[in-house]
Order: structure tokens, then C-alpha cells, then sequence
């Protein structure tokens, strides 16, 4: 089948979503370095803030969206054997996200939106960055609605056969993300612009936070879930083995994208515009949701095993070192679950309700989620990356070498600078802070995990040049001789029979999640219109 | 409405849900891997569910609501009535007005091994409270009155942290209390607390 | 390798992700319990 066009669509998504990483790249050095203390002359929170906005808007919702889209129409079209449907379409929503979010750039990068990428109110930005922000996920939601057309139609036309796992989870992916999105559109289309606009004078901040936080538990899901979804389809074959369990798979992409949406009160347990209860109901949710990742790692894991011992690994560890680690996606897979044990670690720790407070915006979070979004997740994306693009631009990889140090600095790089990070939080330094100004003995205790986290911070930045080198060098390199590549999914071990309903469709799931939301969320958002609120006016910053 | 045709109909999908579900292929010790993920974290939630039925183990806990922009004409919140106060049933609340860029009063003392009552509200955005190595730790947010109680295990002094962004003076955003040991520590004034004013209560 | 220990491996449950995980994972809770019961708890 010619994909041609199909390949100019993926590769123009996956370079907004780069180009977005590597500049933001750049500005998390600077903000370590701002934040050491150890050049006077770079301190200013107005450039620091600027650039911890800037540099979170991008991280969290360019790099991952732009990314997740290109991925997603690639995997739709070579799973499915089908063009994408509605190209045009497609194209529309790529401009209208690209768009928005040089809309939101503008006051970001200007200063006038320094509001952190979680933009609690009152504090208000400019109305461009919202409104920036709105078309970035109306082209995301334009992304979804194509997958799951194209995942019906097929459905339609193959009545009674397994949809391939790799649309499976795609498709899954794009229902999650429709249902997550809602929560922040609904805060920024009812509350934000509005208010930033000056149509409305007042908004319950205590309802913001609940709207965002309905989002912003699976967002990280919805970033997740390609990075597993190359787990696997991709890993096993380039293992050199099977996938262990086609059927697990599915199980663990169903049970993730339900209990991903009905828990985000695990981001509001100190906030006291919920009660207790709503949030222990959360907190509850929250552990059933780290069952589908132990299941993943266990099937990930089997299929490394099976691959390594069929490479001649013997023993209970043998096969290890018998993977071929040489192949990128295979040392970026190994990296990734190493990186989330102590992420997933973490993420249970904050999800344990009033243990929470230990760490609740400390250090440790944005430690957390530098180990398991930037390491586990990112690093995931690269691997993606590394295998797609000479596919999409029909030349080798420039470098395997480079790719494969890349990757090594990337971890080691990760963990230099995410260890100190959960240590400072324990040690009980603040977040969103831009320099140590408190004049208490405690803070000298954060001195030497500062320095550390400036070596970290060095090795990323230098690893993602490396990243950003070895691919501009592949597709600019002039093809010498012939070169065909195509993706390869992964087999499964055991021939899939015929698979019920729930793991071959999303229509039940659906519905589950709808009472799951009602029950989760329901009182606790209407509770804001029964009682008798206080609003808060705009304020600056 | 009749109610057994949609029974069976529901014991009915059961069945074949879990009927289909056993006649997928699992392997045996994904299987056991399984069973043994389920034990561990019904283990977890388990002790976190028993400490916050029975001992008390819960985060800030009920929902309510106070006007933010006339803090100093509510009574509770007033000037005069804001630090630590000893109620008639001898329990220790305190209550504190964080603002940019402070938390009100600017320090305050308090005794060492007694369970403390922190009542926060905000005179303009969202700040965070936390005070380093315990677990006096809440959001502040615009409207509602952030109530939490802990025990302070040492006598010490420490510091107040803001640990929410609230603009460029988010750096300098904090405050001192000393913990005093239990014996030292005289309470400041004994005159009966004022109820919440504004809004509702919700457990 | 011959065919018959390929099949083998192939049909084989694994062993090495079982021990792997159980160990992994066990260190966890055993990490869990530390902060809750001797960091958290004590903070009052």
C-alpha cells in the first residue's frame, strides 16, 4: 500500500512535537541552573516563571499530543491496512493545533501567561494563552475522532475478527483522552475565558481545581499508553521473540483506560474544597489503576524472557544478558521499566490518601514526574522515534551508536537529576519556587542535591541534542543505494482465538466509564452549585 | 417496572462475561501474578481505608466555604482573633490568614505532643502550607477554610513554607512557629471560640 | 537450537519475569511500609 501521505502526516506531527522538546530542553537546564543559586546574575522569577510555563506547556502538552496524533495515524494505517480516513480533515486539525499553540506562545514566551502549565485561578494569564490552548485540544479531540471512525469502520468490514492490538490500544487511547479532555474544557470554556476576558467578574477556584483535576489523572494516562503500546507490538519482535499474551494486553489497555478517569482527587487530597470521602473513594481507584501496570510488566517482561532464552539465555536471569541490547528499541524498553519501578514507587506513595501530605508540593512531585513522564514515558517516544523515522523518510538511521548512547545518557542523566529531587522533597523544600531565599538552617540541607540536579539536568540536555542530531542527520543524509523498511508488529506467542466482545471493542467500556464518572464525580462537582460559594476576582501575578 | 427479567439478564451477562474470561488463555503464572498484585494492593488500601475509618488517618476533611474578600469583617477571621487560642473544651486551634506574600500571624507558638487545630483561608489566591519534616500540610484556597489537625512530636522551631505558586513573591512567602515542649507552653487566651461564619459544612 | 527446545521455550511458563517481578514488587511494599510507618506516622 503507498502511505506516502500518510507518512508526511505522521512525520510533520512527530517534528512539532520534537522541535517543542528540544527548545524546551534547553530552558530546564536554565532553570536549574537559575534555581542553584549559584549565579546571581541569571536570578529573576520573571524569567524563571516564564520559563517553568513555558517550558511545562510545551513538555506536557505539545511534545505529548503532536506526538500521540502522529504515532496514532501511523499505527491506524499500517495496523489496519487502510489509508487514513479523511485526510483533509486530519491536516485541518494539525493547523488548527499548531496554531493554537503559537497563540499560547506568544504571551508564554512574552511573560504575560506565567502561570504554571496547571494555570490555577485567580491568577490569570493573557486570554490568547487559553485560547491557544482550547484549539490545541480541539485538533486533539478532531485526532480522536478519526481513530475511532477508522476502528469502526474496520470492525464493519471484518465482522467477527480481532481488531490488531496495536488499533486496539490506539483506539482505546483516543476514548480516554475524549473523556479526560472534558474536564479542562469545561474549566477553561465555562471559567478561564470568560474571566480572562473580562465577560464574567468572578469564578470558585475550588471548582477550577476540580474540573482540572478530573483531567489531569489520565492525561498522564493518555501519554502513557503509547509508550506501552509500543511495549508491546514493537519490543517483542525487535526482542527477537513473540508478544507472551495478546490477550493480557488488551485486559491491561481496557482496565487502564477505565480506572484512569475516575480517580483525579488523588491531585486534590489536601485541598479543602472536597471531603474526605470523595477523596478516599479516589484514593481507592488510584491502586486498582497500578494493577494494569504490573500486569504490563509482567507480560513485557515474559516476552523479554522468552526471547532472551530463545537466544540461548539459560537459568532464571540468564536471558538478560542474552537480549539484544544493541537495538534501541530493546535498551529503551529495559531503561523505561527500570525507570518506572521507582517512578511507579512514587505514584503509589502520593496515591496513599493522608500520606500524601509527606510530600504534597514538595520537591518530590515534580521529581516524580520527571522519573516517570520525561524517563519512563519520553524515553519511549525516542525508541518510537528511532524506529519510525527511517521508515518514514525511507533512509537508515544516521547513527545506531549515537542512538544507543543517547539513550544510556538519557537514563543515567534522568536519574542524576529525578534521585536528589525526591530526596529534597522528603527534606521538605517547596515547589514552584525560583531561588532559596528562606533564612532557616533546613535549607542548607538542599544545597548538594541542588548541585547534583545541575550535572542531571547537563546530561539530558546533551542527550537530547544528541537525539535531535541523529535525526535531522538521517532524513538530511542523501540515500545511498536502496533502502525499504516497513513497521513490523509483533507476533503473538499463542494464536489468539476468538476474543470476547470486551476485549475486541470499546461500546461496554464506554459505559462503564460514564457510571464510573457519574458516581466518582458527580456529587462533588454539583456540591458547587447547591452551596453557598464565594467567588474570587482576577487577580495578577 | 419489573425487576426479575432485568436480573436474569444481568446474572446472564456475568456468566458469560466470566465464562469468556476463563476460556481465554492465561498462562499460569500470569495468572498467580495476578492473584498476588490483587492481594498486595488490597493490603495497601486496606491499612490506608482501617487508619482513616479508625485511628483518624484522614487529609483536610470537610468542605467549607468562606468569603475571602471580607476576611477582616467575618468574625472568626478577624485581626484580633487570628493566632492560637485554647477553646473551653481545652483543645488548641489555630487560626491563620496566609496572603501574599505571608502567612498571619507571622509566628506563632504552639505546644509539642497536643493534637493542634489549623483552620487557613486565604485573603486573595492559592497558597499551600507546609511546615518541613510534619504533616501540617494543606492547600488554601479563595472561599473555603482549610481545617486540619495534627501533633507536632518535637519541640522545635520551624519554619511555615508556601509551596503553591502565587505570583513572583512565591520565594519569599513564609512564616516561623515554635513548638514549645508541652510543660513550658501557656495558652494565650481561654475566651470561647466563635463559630464558622458563612456557608455550609459538608463531612 | 534444536526444534524441540525451542518449542519448549515456547510453550514454557516464565519463570525469570515471575521471580523478577515478586522481588521488584516485594521491595516496594517493604519500601511503602518504611514511609508510612516510620516516616509519615511519626510526623504526627
Amino acid at each position: 500500500m503507498n502511505n506516502a501521505a500518510e507518512k508526511k502526516l505522521a512525520l510533520s506531527h512527530l517534528w512539532v512535537a520534537f522541535a517543542a522538546f528540544i527548545v524546551a530542553c534547553f530552558m530546564g537546564e536554565y532553570q536549574v541552573l537559575e534555581r542553584s543559586g549559584l549565579f546571581p546574575s541569571l536570578e529573576s522569577p520573571t524569567v524563571y516563571f516564564a520559563s517553568v510555563s513555558t517550558h511545562g506547556v510545551l513538555m506536557a502538552f505539545v511534545l505529548t499530543t503532536f506526538f500521540i496524533m502522529g504515532f496514532g495515524y501511523y499505527i491506524a494505517c499500517t495496523s489496519l491496512k487502510q489509508p487514513v480516513w479523511n485526510k483533509p480533515l486530519a491536516w485541518g486539525a494539525f493547523w488548527l493545533a499548531l496554531f493554537g499553540v503559537v497563540l499560547a506562545a506568544v504571551p508564554l514566551l512574552s511573560g504575560k501567561a506565567s502561570v504554571l502549565y496547571t494555570f490555577y485561578p485567580p491568577i490569570v494569564a493573557h486570554a490568547a494563552f487559553y485560547i491557544g490552548a482550547t484549539l490545541l485540544v480541539v485538533g486533539s479531540w478532531v485526532w480522536c475522532a478519526i481513530m475511532l471512525v477508522m476502528f469502526a469502520q474496520w470492525k464493519k468490514a471484518n465482522p467477527g475478527q480481532n481488531v490488531p492490538l496495536a488499533m486496539f490500544a490506539t483506539a482505546a487511547n483516543a476514548l480516554l483522552w475524549l473523556w479526560a479532555s472534558a474536564g479542562v474544557a469545561l474549566e477553561v470554556l465555562f471559567q478561564l475565558i470568560p474571566f480572562s476576558l473580562g465577560w464574567i467578574d468572578t469564578i470558585d477556584p475550588g471548582l477550577a481545581k476540580t474540573l482540572f483535576a478530573w483531567t489531569l489523572h489520565p492525561i498522564v494516562y493518555f501519554w502513557l499508553i503509547p509508550a506501552y503500546t509500543a511495549f508491546y507490538v514493537f519490543v517483542p519482535k525487535q526482542a527477537g521473540g513473540f508478544l507472551f499474551s495478546d490477550e493480557m494486553a488488551r485486559l491491561a489497555f481496557v482496565v487502564l483506560v477505565v480506572f484512569a478517569l475516575p480517580i483525579g482527587f488523588h491531585h486534590l487530597y489536601m485541598d479543602p474544597e472536597q471531603a474526605k470521602g470523595w477523596k478516599l473513594l479516589h484514593g481507592v481507584g488510584t491502586f486498582v489503576v497500578a494493577l494494569p501496570t504490573l500486569v504490563t510488566g509482567f507480560t513485557v517482561i515474559a516476552s523479554l524472557e522468552i526471547a532472551g532464552r530463545l537466544r540461548g539465555g539459560k537459568g532464571l536471569f540468564g536471558w538478560i544478558g542474552t537480549l539484544p541490547w544493541t537495538n534501541p528499541m530493546v535498551l529503551a524498553v529495559i531503561l523505561s521499566l527500570l525507570m518506572l519501578i521507582f517512578g511507579g514507587f512514587g505514584g503509589i506513595v502520593n496515591a496513599s490518601y493522608a500520606m500524601n501530605a509527606m510530600i504534597h508540593n514538595t520537591a518530590w512531585v515534580p521529581g516524580h514526574f520527571h522519573l516517570i513522564f520525561a524517563g519512563t514515558t519520553v524515553i519511549m517516544y525516542l525508541a518510537v522515534a528511532y524506529y519510525l523515522w527511517p521508515i518514514l523518510v525511507g533512509k537508515p538511521l544516521f547513527s545506531n551508536s549515537m542512538a544507543l548512547v543517547q539513550l544510556w545518557t538519557w537514563f543515567i542523566g534522568m536519574s542524576v537529576l529525578t534521585t536528589p529531587w525526591h530526596v529534597l522533597g522528603l527534606l521538605g523544600q517547596p515547589r514552584r519556587i525560583s531561588t532559596v531565599v528562606y533564612n532557616n538552617l533546613l535549607t542548607l540541607s538542599w544545597k548538594p542535591y541542588e548541585l547534583m540536579m545541575i550535572l542531571g539536568g547537563l546530561i539530558l540536555l546533551g542527550s537530547a541534542c544528541l537525539f535531535i542530531y541523529n535525526l535531522v542527520k538521517t532524513q538530511l543524509t542523501p540515500l545511498v543505494g536502496e533502502f525499504t523498511a516497513e513497521i513490523e508488529y509483533a507476533e503473538p506467542i499463542h494464536a489468539v482465538g476468538v476474543l470476547p466482545e470486551y476485549l475486541n471493542d470499546l461500546k461496554l467500556w464506554n459505559k462503564v466509564i460514564a457510571v464510573l464518572m457519574a458516581i466518582s464525580f458527580g456529587y462533588p462537582i454539583l456540591q458547587f452549585f447547591f452551596m453557598k460559594t464565594f467567588g474570587s476576582s482576577v487577580w495578577g501575578y | 417496572m419489573q425487576t426479575e427479567p432485568i436480573q436474569a439478564k444481568c446474572k446472564q451477562f456475568c456468566r458469560d462475561y466470566f465464562t469468556q474470561l476463563n476460556a481465554v488463555h492465561i498462562d499460569h503464572l500470569e495468572r498467580k501474578w495476578i492473584a498476588i498484585s490483587i492481594i498486595i494492593i488490597a493490603l495497601l488500601v486496606g491499612i490506608i481505608v482501617i487508619d482513616a475509618f479508625f485511628h483518624g488517618v484522614n487529609p483536610p476533611s470537610k468542605v467549607e466555604t468562606i468569603d475571602s474578600a471580607s476576611l477582616h469583617l467575618s468574625k472568626e477571621f478577624a485581626e484580633e482573633n487570628l493566632g492560637v487560642q485554647t477553646d473551653d473544651k481545652g483543645n488548641v486551634v489555630v487560626r491563620m490568614v496566609a496572603g501574599r506574600y505571608s502567612f498571619f500571624p507571622k509566628h506563632i507558638d504552639v505546644p509539642a505532643e497536643t493534637p493542634i487545630t489549623f483552620r487557613w483561608v486565604s485573603m486573595d489566591v492559592l497558597h499551600g502550607v507546609h511546615i518541613p519534616m510534619t504533616n501540617m500540610s494543606t492547600m488554601i484556597v479563595p472561599g473555603y477554610v482549610a481545617e486540619i489537625t495534627t501533633t507536632f512530636p518535637k519541640p522545635g522551631e520551624y519554619p511555615l513554607l508556601c509551596n503553591e505558586y502565587c505570583g513572583m513573591g512565591h520565594n519569599h512567602m513564609w512564616s516561623n512557629i515554635s513548638v514549645i515542649e508541652k510543660e513550658h507552653w501557656t495558652s494565650k487566651q481561654n475566651t470561647p471560640v466563635p463559630a464558622a461564619k458563612g456557608g455550609s459544612v459538608n463531612e | 537450537m534444536t526444534d524441540e527446545e525451542r518449542k519448549s521455550i515456547l510453550e514454557s511458563s516464565p519463570v525469570g519475569t515471575f521471580a523478577l517481578m515478586a522481588t521488584v514488587v516485594g521491595g516496594m511494599v517493604f519500601a511503602w511500609l518504611f514511609l508510612y510507618y516510620g516516616v509519615f506516622l511519626p510526623r504526627g
